[in-house]
């Protein structure tokens, strides 16, 4: 019954919306009526309460949304200037007011676009063109620095969530003729615009046609973040490694720009995308190269033992207590026995147990209010570890070698990619507790064949190291003096992209298109 | 769809074959860290071992179990049966024979190590004169641990060139190549402590001769190239000292830096070699009276230390000869001069005691004012 009423109810609905789109005009045009234009906006946009239509003079109407728009720039530029004269032509008026951002159009929809983003629509009675006097404004977080990729040395500012915002940021830093701007709108309900940028001349054609395609084909109703964006974009989004950088620091992102790289900021969202993105470039930071160059080479190399420490040392306790005790030196022997004398489980149930306990730790961290972190930070490090040693439920040894690994997976500069790095110890901890060495080389392999697999924008993730192009090994794994760095990255390139990009159109998420 | 059939094949085995690794999780098992084999009556092996035990109260105990069965394997058997946890012998670090024992042979308890894959092959081997048993389960005053103990003696003596290498991978290496023969250095018990003293020579598997513990720098010396290790000689000091001085010999030490062994075979039949040894040492001990700043005292200083060892070295290699055991490796090179073919009527083991060998030492002294 309550189901027919329901339906009964929206088919009514329907129908009525349907004839109040009957009125409205159906080839987009504008009415050349005062009257009638504002009661298509209103029809259009469900006659909202913030909607202002003012009467200026017996021709002319200005509409526009109140919270939108710059209440100082339409009193002293619009109101006043209009008011000053009297017979306005839309051509008059589109020259003469003091508003830098206008446009001229006689499209109903660009209207109903404009007046949503911001704009100020002025009818003039007669005419069926409307100027749209841009005077957007709304608040913005000022600039800060950024929190999540925070760094010592190098400039410390960040996106916000302003397109333009955060465009100008990036235009200050290249001030560059070359620096192509493409604007696109999508989300059928949100209406998002976002901003594909490139360098002219530096940024491959064929990478640039490729994202420019990818995001042209999306068919979605609503995008909120770029997070959510680079997952449609990218080139396998099954993978639980990313392979569009998510960053938030505007000189990474010019870095990668100037590198040929592909950067798209969405309306909305601090986190800028930068593609393609290899494996290893993940690891690298930008304050890498703001630090002297033996320094930045250290702490680079000491960035991709970190990633084998967090993968491994845990497994690789795991494998040895379990299978291969063997292969452990005679002075070890006696310290990790003791340790572990009078644990109950296996030594698979307790690394997980105690993994699984930073992983909370790390989580109620992230979730919790700041002042309620701490707390549970003294919580969880001291008393948990101290507690669970000393009741026997874990080893010494195993905590010494968590800590060592936790910390090794934050030291990667980008938090996705921790992230990554340590969810994949979970299954190579699992393999490493029932097989032993072999599970861990089985897992590593696994893990090794998927990144092979990967490529971030018909580029290979793997590069430099497979396919092995040697020019591009010294900067990727050291840090070179900024002076012998004199090429861009094949991954890049334009003179290879030929080569290095698969031929796709018309994939959302990138699938490949069968030949 | 074919690969979601790979997919599920993949999952299930992997589902159904957890768990079937066999687990030997260190705190569950006992570990054996050293063995020690003699002979008992009527063909039998007595079996000694040195098993690592941790206890739930944080500590690790030692304790030494004895048996004797026919064959190690069943040795093992009966020492599980008096331990609380599995025996596992994957941290074996070292391995003694009775004297007794290396005397009637050792070729099946070497063999057995060997077929043992959970024996590591960098275990030491080694001799223990007398038996044993008693030298394992004596309760030393400054021993705690015997296993550990005696590797590291070996260990760190191996190292430093002071012994002969044997490990499992070199006597097993030997043993099987019918060109060459092993040694093992020969451990005794000397109250309170345990000492390295000598060489045992091995022909065939057998124990059949030993060479004292002053010997065991030339012993090395032949056998290998060498890096460490400090020589005293004791060399006549006609010459050196001005007359009104001189005291019969001059006792003199120095400290190897790099030693270059070369043995080539200068005729086939009778088979023939050369053995030059270039020395380049620096001088830690001599006798005050010595003007070591002189070039032409250094110069026949190096002269004096070349005749002595060359001396010295020969007494060696004429010892092998007559043990008839090639420890250092003559037969290898023989080989490696002929052709399979000409190999064929090649015993070895016949033809070594008659080698001859021209043995050339040269001394260079490089450094002398490291003074200790």
């Amino acid at each position: 019954m309550f189901g027919m009423n329901k339906k009964k109810q929206q088919t009514k609905i329907t129908e009525q919306k349907k004839q109040q789109t009957d009125n409205l005009p159906q080839d987009f045009t504008i009415s050349s009526s005062n009257e009638k234009f504002i009661q298509h906006i209103k029809q259009k946009i469900h006659s909202p309460s913030d909607l202002i239509c003012k009467v200026i003079s017996d021709e002319i109407r200005i509409i526009y949304l109140t919270h939108l728009v710059d209440g100082k720039s339409l009193k002293e530029d619009i109101l006043k200037t209009l008011e000053g004269q009297d017979d306005w032509t839309p051509r008059t008026i589109f020259e003469k007011l003091p508003i830098p951002e206008m446009e001229s159009s006689s499209n109903f929809k660009t209207c109903i676009q404009e007046i949503l983003k911001g704009g100020v629509l002025i009818h003039v009675e007669g005419f069926s063109e409307v100027v749209i006097a841009k005077i957007t404004t709304y608040q913005t977080r000022s600039l800060t620095a950024p929190e999540n990729e925070s760094q010592v040395v190098g400039s410390q500012i960040g996106f916000n969530e302003s397109l333009p915002t955060n465009v100008s940021i990036v235009r200050r830093y290249i001030t560059n003729p070359n620096l192509c701007n493409e604007q696109f709108t999508i989300g059928k309900h949100t209406n998002t615009s976002l901003s594909l940028l490139y360098i002219h001349g530096i940024a491959s054609e064929d990478q640039v046609n490729t994202v420019r395609q990818r995001i042209q084909d999306l068919d979605i109703n609503d995008l909120i973040d770029s997070a959510n964006l680079a997952e449609l974009i990218e080139d396998s989004s099954s993978s639980i490694f990313p392979q569009l950088l998510l960053t938030e620091r505007p000189d990474r992102f010019c870095d990668g720009l100037l590198s040929g790289k592909l950067g798209i900021v969405v309306n909305g969202s601090s986190m800028a995308i930068v593609s393609p993105y290899s494996f290893f470039e993940f690891f690298q930071s930008r304050e890498d190269q703001n630090l002297r160059w033996p320094i930045g080479t250290f702490v680079r190399l000491l960035r991709f033992i970190a990633i084998f420490i967090a993968i491994f040392a845990t497994p690789m306790y795991v494998a040895t207590l379990t299978f291969h005790y063997d292969v452990i030196p005679q002075p070890l022997i006696i310290p990790l026995s003791e340790s572990r004398a009078i644990v109950p489980f296996p030594p698979v149930m307790e690394a997980l147990l105690m993994e699984l306990t930073i992983e909370l730790l790390r989580e109620a961290g992230a979730r919790l209010p700041t002042k309620v972190g701490q707390t549970i930070g003294i919580v969880g490090g001291i008393v948990l570890g101290t507690a669970a040693v000393d009741a026997g439920l874990t080893s010494n040894v195993l905590i010494i070698i968590m800590a060592l690994s936790a910390l090794a997976s934050f030291t990667t500069p980008n938090y996705v990619m921790g992230n990554s790095i340590r969810v994949v110890r979970f299954p190579i901890m699992i393999f490493a507790g029932f097989w032993g060495y072999y599970g861990l080389m089985l897992a590593f392999c696994i893990i090794l064949i998927h990144l092979l697999r990967q490529s971030s924008l018909g580029a290979p993730y793997l590069a430099p190291f497979y396919p092995p192009r040697w020019k591009d090994w010294p900067n990727s794994i050291i840090r070179l003096p900024l002076p012998l760095i004199k090429r861009q990255p094949t991954n890049t390139a334009r003179e290879e992209s030929n080569n290095a990009l698969i031929n796709r159109s018309g994939g959302l998420r990138g699938e490949k298109v069968k030949e | 769809m074919n690969r979601k059939k790979v997919f599920i094949l993949l999952l299930s085995v992997t589902l159904f074959l957890f768990g079937c690794a066999q687990t030997r999780i260190l705190e569950r098992i006992s570990l054996v860290t050293l063995v020690g084999y003699d002979q008992d009556q009527e063909d039998n092996v007595k079996a000694t071992a040195v098993i690592r035990q941790i206890n739930p109260n944080y500590e690790s105990s030692i304790e030494t179990q004895s048996e004797t069965e026919h064959t190690s394997k069943g040795a093992r058997t009966k020492l599980d049966m008096r331990t609380a946890k599995q025996l596992m012998i994957g941290q074996l670090r070292v391995v003694l024979f009775g004297e007794e024992l290396a005397k009637s042979g050792l070729d099946e308890a070497i063999h057995t190590l060997m077929m043992n894959s959970e024996i590591s092959t960098s275990t030491y081997l080694a001799v223990v004169e007398g038996e044993t048993k008693p030298m394992i389960e004596y309760k030393y005053e400054t021993i705690t641990d015997i296993g550990q103990y005696l590797y590291n003696l070996l260990k760190h003596n191996i190292e430093q060139q002071q012994s002969i290498s044997s490990t499992l991978h070199e006597v097993v290496r030997d043993k099987y190549s019918p060109y060459r023969e092993f040694a093992m250095p020969l451990l005794k018990k000397e109250g309170e402590h345990i000492q390295i003293n000598g060489v045992a020579f091995f022909n065939n598997g057998k124990m059949v001769g030993r060479l004292p513990a002053d010997d065991i720098y030339y012993v090395v010396l032949l056998s290998d190239s060498f890096k460490h290790g400090t020589l005293e000689l004791e060399i006549p000091s006609d010459n050196i000292v001005s007359k009104s001085k001189q005291s019969g010999n001059l006792q003199i030490a120095v400290d190897s830096i790099e030693t270059d062994r070369r043995f080539d075979l200068v005729s086939v039949k009778p088979a023939q070699f050369d053995i030059s040894i270039n020395m380049k040492c620096r001088l830690l001990e001599i006798d005050s009276n010595v003007p070591i700043g002189n070039h032409q005292v250094i110069k026949k200083v190096e002269k004096a230390m070349s005749k002595k060892m060359e001396e010295e070295i020969n007494r060696i290699f004429k010892y092998s000869q007559q043990v008839n055991s090639d420890i250092f490796g003559f037969g290898e090179v023989y080989k490696s001069h002929l052709s399979e073919s000409e190999l064929k009527n090649v015993k070895w083991n016949e033809l070594y005691p008659d080698i001859k060998a021209k043995i050339q030492v040269n001394v260079d002294i490089i450094r002398n004012g490291t003074f200790e």
